[in-house]
């Protein structure tokens, strides 16, 4: 039954799309170009005949027009929109599950349904006064901002040193760095908490933020150097001529001109941290010895940590709540991600081929 | 003569400065010296080397000092030695023998009572007096049970007695065959109940007579109750619920017999030679669970009327800890060995006198020495010492208010794991100063050949500006360099010299462990030690398929962006923008949240398993016997088909691991495919079309304009993607670690504790966090680090932008 109407839906939908496809084809051939013969193309039927109805702007012979409708071109049409089709429908559908999670109330049931038969705000409201979300926020907010501005302004100044300066070492230096970007970040995870619980930092959240600077360090500071090194050396030199001393060059000269990059670095390492969970599972689960009775370790999770715990943890199950914070965590990143796609993809692939 | 130079610079490698100084260079002398007054500063500063340092403040409380002993204890022993009376006292007027010889070999003459000649009875002489005391009026006894005749236990031969088990549980039948219960292991570990024959009052085994259930028996169970009538010695029991009592010699059994006042309070172990009983009693000992006291004398009952008058009176603020400092000092100086290792483990001149930087090397070439103590045996002297509160026992000190022995008196060991990380700290700051001392040897070495070559000589101002401007970038460099030693640098030295040690286990954190080489490396290649076979052969399994993931998961993905790319590129498809921003949807959103997310839907009960089942395809697998078929009953090519039993277990399937990790690498491309589509998408749109249109003249089919000009270029440009995907992938701690959980046939020992699709990394992550076997997981990151580090280096090494440094 069920097979049936999604079958039925499906190919409702192939039709209306191989028939764009065709009408825009049509239009193109007669010299209409552009968004309109796109959605015209949408209307079933009636957009075929619009098309046919209206003067050729281009002058393409009958045979031309007839050709958008050949068997093998419409079967590459069909093939081409089934496959599209199902990738579509295997992109949205764990988005709208996800959806229809945060609306539902379900606490500790597997939840195995699309869309709630009642939709409404119950996870919304128990996410904010019964657990500790807000503090949970801020916690990671907090976290990334340290993370940022330190981090940023730490890197930036070594980064200058290993692109201007050759100096004895350096190659060394640089070597070092690579080989210490290859150790798995995991390696110091015991020597970290042994750390933190020797001065006191363990399920202090904004201890991680030294943890996630030193750990980018190598990384970002190739990034900056990289990029550093294509700004052209004479600008440095005519400022040496006019007497200005290191600094200066650093600060009036090299500074305004990378701000692309140390947008994205201080972008980066903002993200970074949000959406970490293998150091906050690890330090942020601290039962002090002197602890009173009722004291609650969630107040030291971070988002990731805590909406792990809402799906595996049988303490603070709650798939619903899960699904309401994901929401709210995932929303305005993935805005985000999605409006500045093109940097955020290139600024990848610049920081692997420019090594 | 160069030989001048050389002894100048060896000079300065032992006071810095001082080349500098033979050099005439005053200014750069100084500021060498400061900074080696600061080192040996910190060392001293943070040292004890002057003062005296014992192991005993480690103990808990505080010392009632010298002068307590002298003004109190000594002044009441005095005052009752006068009282003259034995039957009070113990000791009449000349006083209490075995503390008189003591005094004497002080040479503190009788009845002294100035402080000057007292001062060698001090805590230390006191302590082990009363000790001695102890020691001597509580040697081992033998006690004759009917006649109450005591000998001491040397001069008496046990070898011959029977031992008597007058407590336990045994199970008996008809026949009064008696069985014992007894716990055994199975291969598969599970634990089995068995019941073995034995005998009623003696101990012994009969392994011939083995019973697997006591069904039919009756519950025997001796009561420690030992009561004696006219001298036949009876065993108070309880047999199925009612109380008997059993005759000692004959074994006989009889219902009642009169309790009061025939009650035999027995102790120590009870045997039984040529029918007579004795009892074996030595102070200290642990038996049936009852720890054997140590009888007070004389002496100790004047100690505590001290302490009970004289310290918990007038020192109100005393504490428990104070009392128990006492107990165990005492304690100590009863068992000499203990007591030496004590002392040495605890006074330790590297861990408790030295500085900072000497204890750091130590500390990382050791990893300490102290094992942690649990001192409990010091409560076999609660009577004496504190009086167990018995009417009897007068001037018990629990009668005083809030006063409490602690049964249990732990005392922390060397922590290992704070001592390694404590000792890198002092050895990478050190490693700071030693570059100045560096500098300076070559510095002064360097001056002094100028010098004699008359050469022109930098003055000493001139000398730091010109450091400051040639180490420019030394300087700027240095705080990043200096979170760089002790975030990324220190930690990685941390893990691995874990590598080498045995810590493993819950409580290890907290306790001392030791380096044991390579044996966890070996482990790894040999499989014949219980390590290498749970953790050895698992490890190749984990690296076997880390491998293949990475590969596959990077593959499948490629290709499968490429795909994509291509399909919507085509000119058929309108909208393109639209479909494109559609399909990088899954990379846009956090990782994080889709694994979750996926992971909530792929349950067994989950969202996709419902989807099936209303489709119909279940009741389509139901008949293809994929599903809902007993895994045995499935043989060859049709268990890689085994897709679960009630539901499809898509990542709980214990037996198909195969299809575990292929729904794994599916799930993947839904993550994976966004980012590389949009990427060669891009490279597409830049290819120029020329190309395309030189290859239709040419008569080429849209495959081959496919294969020949469209896949070459994109991969060129794509390839050192590649590579980093791959190492990613490698990683890629969340995939497995929030979708599958590690997978199935999780969490078994045998198995080293890895899932059929846990990578390397969430592997150590889950025996790092959930198991606490942190030594493994360290080798295990050296060995990861071994392989990804070399790809990285390889690779990165030959990319332009570092050749051209």
């Amino acid at each position: 039954m069920l097979f049936l109407q999604l079958l039925t839906g499906f190919l409702i939908l192939l039709v209306i799309f191989v028939h764009q496809s065709t009408v825009y084809e049509y239009a193109r051939r007669k010299g209409y170009e552009g968004i309109k013969p796109g959605l015209i193309g949408l209307i079933p039927v009636y957009g075929l005949i619009y098309y046919q109805r209206i003067e050729k702007r281009r002058n393409v012979s009958d045979r031309g027009l007839k050709e958008v409708f050949k068997l093998n071109h419409m079967l590459h049409r069909v093939a081409l929109y089934i496959q599209i089709l199902i990738v579509a429908a295997l992109v949205i559908v764990p988005v709208v599950y996800i959806f229809g999670l945060a609306f539902s109330n379900i606490r500790s049931d597997i939840p195995n349904q699309i869309w709630p038969e009642n939709p409404n705000f119950e996870a919304f409201n128990y996410l904010f006064t019964e657990t500790k979300f807000t503090t949970w926020y801020w916690n990671t907010l907090s976290i990334a901002l340290i993370n940022m501005f330190i981090g940023t302004v730490l890197i930036t100044g070594a980064a200058y040193v290993f692109a201007r300066f050759s100096f004895k070492g350096k190659r060394a230096g640089l070597l070092g760095i690579l080989v210490l970007q290859a150790f798995p970040s995991f390696m110091g995870l015991i020597a970290m908490y042994v750390l933190f619980w020797r001065f006191g930092l363990l399920g202090q959240p904004r201890a991680l933020s030294i943890l996630y600077i030193g750990g980018s360090i190598p990384g970002n500071l190739w990034l900056i150097k990289g990029f550093l090194q294509q700004i052209p050396k004479d600008l440095d030199e005519s400022a040496m001529i006019d007497g200005a001393n290191k600094f200066q060059i650093f600060w009036h000269i090299i500074l305004p001109l990378s701000v692309p990059i140390l947008t994205f670095v201080a972008v980066t390492m903002f993200m970074g941290p949000w959406m970490d969970y293998i150091l906050p599972g690890y330090l942020l689960n601290y039962y002090p010895q002197n602890a009173p009775a009722g004291y609650d370790v969630t107040n030291q999770w971070t988002l990731a940590v805590g909406l792990f715990r809402f799906i595996t943890d049988l303490n603070y199950i709650h798939y619903s709540a899960f699904a309401a914070g994901a929401l709210l965590v995932g929303i305005p990143i993935t805005i985000l991600y999605m409006v500045f796609q093109r940097y955020l993809i290139e600024g990848i692939m610049a920081g692997a081929t420019k090594g | 003569m160069k030989a001048l130079s050389t002894i100048k610079a060896i000079l300065s490698a032992f006071i810095w400065g001082s080349g500098q100084a033979l050099n005439r260079q005053y200014i750069k002398a100084l500021f060498f010296f400061i900074i080696f007054v600061g080192f040996v500063g910190t060392e001293l500063l943070t040292s004890s080397y002057f003062e005296e340092t014992t192991a005993y403040t480690k103990l808990v409380g505080d010392d009632l000092t010298d002068t307590w002993y002298q003004d109190n204890l000594y002044a009441r022993y005095f005052n009752l030695k006068n009282e003259n009376s034995v039957r009070a006292n113990g000791f009449d007027a000349t006083g209490y023998e075995p503390f008189e010889t003591f005094l004497r070999s002080l040479n503190i003459p009788e009845n002294a009572t100035d402080k000057e000649t007292l001062s060698a009875l001090n805590e230390i002489n006191m302590l082990q007096f009363i000790a001695d005391d102890l020691k001597a009026a509580n040697l081992p006894t033998v006690t004759n049970l009917s006649t109450f005749d005591e000998v001491l236990s040397t001069e008496f031969d046990l070898s011959t007695g029977t031992l008597i088990e007058r407590r336990g549980i045994l199970f008996v039948d008809e026949d009064g065959t008696y069985y014992i219960e007894r716990n055994i292991e199975l291969e598969d570990g599970s634990n089995q109940k068995e019941f073995v024959e034995t005998t009623m009052l003696h101990g012994g085994l009969n392994e011939a007579n083995i019973l697997l259930s006591n069904e039919g028996l009756i519950r025997f169970e001796k009561l420690n109750e030992i009561y004696e009538i006219d001298g036949t010695f009876y065993l108070r029991v309880k047999i199925d619920g009612s109380f008997r009592f059993v005759n000692l010699l004959t074994e006989e059994i009889i219902s009642t017999i009169e309790m009061d006042n025939n009650k035999v309070p027995v102790e120590g172990p009870m045997y039984v030679i040529d029918n007579t009983f004795y009892e074996y009693y030595e102070a200290g000992m642990i038996y049936l669970s009852q720890r054997l006291q140590y009888e007070q004398t004389p002496f100790t009952r004047v100690f505590r009327q001290a302490l009970y008058y004289d310290y918990s009176a007038d020192h109100l603020d005393y504490s428990n800890a104070d009392f128990n400092r006492i107990m165990v000092r005492i304690y100590l100086n009863l068992n000499t060995d203990l007591k030496e290792t004590f002392e040495s483990q605890y006074n330790n001149f590297f861990y408790d006198k030295a500085g900072f930087f000497i204890r750091s090397y130590w500390s990382v070439g050791t990893l300490g020495i102290a094992q942690k103590v649990n001192f409990t045996n010091h409560m076999s002297l609660a009577e004496a010492l504190a009086g167990q509160g018995l009417s009897e026992r007068e001037f018990s000190l629990f009668t005083t208010p809030g006063f409490q022995i602690s049964e249990n008196i732990p005392i922390q060991g060397h922590v290992s794991t704070m001592i390694l990380l404590e000792g890198l700290i002092g050895v990478i700051s050190s490693l700071f100063f030693f570059i100045f001392m560096i500098w300076g040897i070559v510095d002064a070495y360097r001056v002094s050949e100028q010098k004699r070559k008359n050469e022109k000589v930098l003055k000493d101002i001139d000398y730091f500006k010109d450091v400051y401007e040639s180490s420019y970038e030394y300087i700027i460099l240095s705080p990043a360099m200096f979170v760089l030693a002790f975030i990324s640098i220190m930690p990685i030295v941390f893990g691995f010299m874990i590598a080498f040690t045995n810590i493993a286990g819950n409580e290890s954190m907290l306790d001392n462990f030791d380096y044991v080489g390579f044996r966890n490396f070996i482990a790894i290649f040999d499989f014949s030690s219980g390590l290498g076979q749970s953790f050895g052969q698992a490890f190749w399994r984990v690296l076997g398929w880390t491998v293949v993931w990475a590969i596959l998961s990077t593959a499948t993905v490629f290709f499968g962006g490429f795909f994509q790319a291509l399909i919507l590129n085509s000119e058929k498809v309108v909208f393109r923008k639209f479909w494109r921003t559609l399909f990088i949807l899954p990379w846009a959103i956090p990782a994080l949240l889709s694994q979750m997310v996926f992971s909530v839907m792929f349950k067994e009960l989950g969202f996709i398993n419902q989807f099936l089942k209303d489709l119909g395809i279940y009741d389509l697998l139901f008949d293809i016997g994929m599903l809902g078929v007993n895994y045995e009953s499935l043989s060859g090519i049709r268990t890689l088909f085994y897709l679960g039993f009630e539901n499809i277990q898509w990542f709980t399937n214990p037996f198909n691991t195969t299809f575990v990790r292929g729904s794994i690498i599916l799930i993947n491309i839904w993550l994976g495919f966004p980012y590389f589509m949009a990427l060669m998408t891009g490279v597409m749109t830049a290819i120029d079309k020329t190309l395309y249109e030189a290859a239709d003249i040419d008569g080429a089919s849209g495959w081959q304009k496919i294969k020949l000009i469209t896949m070459p270029l994109v991969l060129y440009s794509t390839a050192p993607i590649l590579i980093m995907t791959f190492s990613g992938n490698f990683n890629n701690f969340g995939v497995i670690y929030f979708i599958t959980g590690g997978g199935p046939n999780d969490g078994k020992p045998s198995l080293g504790f890895a899932g059929d699709t846990d990578i390397l990394i969430s592997w150590m992550y889950k025996l790092t966090v959930d198991y606490s076997i942190y030594n493994m997981a360290s080798v295990f990151s050296v060995l990861i680090f071994l392989f990804v580090g070399s790809v990285t280096a390889w690779n990165l090494s030959r990319t332009r932008a570092f050749q051209e440094d």
